[in-house]
């Protein structure tokens, strides 16, 4: 399960690297000094990128949709992006990954161009990358600020993560954020983080099957479980558990109320925990607006999340949301009221 | 320092699980417990470490109990050190869901 099986992935300790580099074999410390400025490098350019992301974004070649599906070969992440094995425009690939990777992450563009006129998660352009087949029975996607990463599960809990729309648009939401927003990722700012990448995650696949507030399931990773499973899914925007005394999932940590918020240090502060509050109080403006929950619901969320910045909290995101509806729709407008009802509803 | 155990709890990732499990001080190999004591003696025994800009890491924390008090470790699973992987591993492996 742990992407860290491969020990290239982990990093030597900075002492045994300052011990090598005094050793009296030439070639161990010749290694040893390179890794130290390798590793200097590294922690550099990762500072670097994190307060500066238009320097991660690898620009497209005509500035338009331009995807790279790269395969690890279960390889770990130090590794990445891996192998190019399909680019834009290439004909599908027999590896289901692969082509659930390009597919989505098109699906994606696609959502953020034709209804926010956003180009790519940079809204420069820059292409996307995806890298399938990450480590070995790896139960993980991510973002690292520059890319896509999925994990093919171990199949006893998860299945491969490229499975699920919403996961995948989860995961490119978290490119978006950093190109917006960047919410710091700890505490109320990184559970709005993750509240957004969850939003647009389900958005981006009810937008896919032309679904309504109303005929939407509101649930995210139900397709990267395993069909044994008793979960449902990951999370639900629903007042309910997602899943419950699980024998691998246990039950469903999140809160749909600000008096149940999770105020200790695991998960960095509850990014994935606490993201429920939010996340409901989204489902409830939605469903009482009625209709597609991308043309009201969605628009007052992406707009907001382009006014917030690194340090927004709960309060700032309930605030800017109300002030956006009422700039969009209207002082007093059934979308205003319907954002303040919510709002209140979760604990505001 | 004398090293009574460790309760190790995972969280994070995009499936935002959290699982753990404790390990107590007979099932610690020697390169574990100085691989321990080198980290919980650091800089007031918090050693916190993740890459910045980057989300969805599983995040991993030692909570590690020694004759002077409980010392806390948190690292993300790319900045995990070397020394530790293969103690986090059997963690890992052991743990089961918990509440955060």
């Amino acid at each position: 399960m742990s992407c860290c099986r491969d020990p290239i992935n982990c990093i030597l300790p900075p002492y045994i690297l300052d011990r090598l580099a005094e050793s009296s074999d030439a070639e161990v410390r010749r290694q040893a000094i390179e890794n130290i400025a390798r590793s200097a490098a590294l922690r550099a350019t990762r500072n670097v990128l994190a307060q500066m992301p238009a320097m991660a974004a690898l620009p497209s070649p005509a500035r338009k949709k331009h995807r790279l599906v790269y395969d690890m070969r279960h390889r770990g992440s130090s590794f990445l992006p891996g192998r190019l094995v399909r680019r834009e425009g290439e004909p599908r690939s027999k590896d289901p990954a692969v082509n659930e990777a390009y597919n989505y992450a098109g699906v994606t563009y696609d959502f953020y161009s034709k209804l926010f006129d956003r180009n790519s998660l940079d809204d420069r352009g820059m292409s996307l990358v995806s890298s399938v087949h990450l480590g070995r029975g790896y139960n993980n996607a991510f973002w690292n600020g520059e890319q896509m990463a999925y994990g093919d599960g171990d199949g006893t809990i998860f299945v491969r993560f490229t499975k699920s729309l919403d996961v995948v648009g989860h995961e490119l939401t978290h490119g978006v954020v950093t190109h917006t927003s960047n919410l710091d990722y700890r505490n109320e700012s990184g559970a709005l983080n993750e509240h957004f990448a969850d939003v647009f995650g389900s958005l981006i696949k009810q937008w896919k099957k032309k679904q309504s507030a109303a005929k939407a399931d509101w649930l995210i990773g139900a397709d990267v479980l395993v069909p044994s499973s008793t979960a449902r899914a990951l999370r639900t925007f629903k007042n309910e558990p997602a899943y419950e005394n699980d024998p691998n999932l246990g039950t469903d940590p999140q809160p749909k109320h600000l008096k149940d918020k999770y105020t200790g240090g695991a998960d960095s502060g509850g990014v994935h925990i606490n993201s429920g509050i939010p996340n409901h109080a989204f489902f409830r403006v939605a469903t009482t607006l009625g209709g597609s929950a991308w043309t009201k619901a969605g628009r007052i969320w992406y707009q907001t999340l382009l006014a917030l910045t690194s340090t927004s909290n709960f309060l700032s995101m309930v605030e800017m949301t109300q002030r956006t509806a009422s700039a969009l729709f209207g002082s007093g407008s059934a979308e205003e009221k319907a954002v303040i009802k919510a709002w209140q509803a979760v604990g505001f | 320092m004398t090293i009574h155990g460790i309760r190790f709890r995972q969280s994070g990732g995009v499936t935002g699980l959290v699982r753990g499990c404790e390990l107590g001080s007979a099932d610690l190999t020697a390169s574990d417990r100085s691989a321990l004591e080198r980290h919980a003696a650091k800089a007031g025994g918090t050693e916190s470490s993740a890459a910045p800009g980057a989300y969805d890491r599983v995040v991993y924390e030692l909570f590690v109990q020694t004759d002077t008090g409980t010392r806390r470790l948190q690292f993300d699973e790319t900045s995990l050190p070397a020394d530790l992987a293969d103690l986090v591993d059997r963690l890992v492996r052991k743990a089961h869901p918990v509440k955060p």
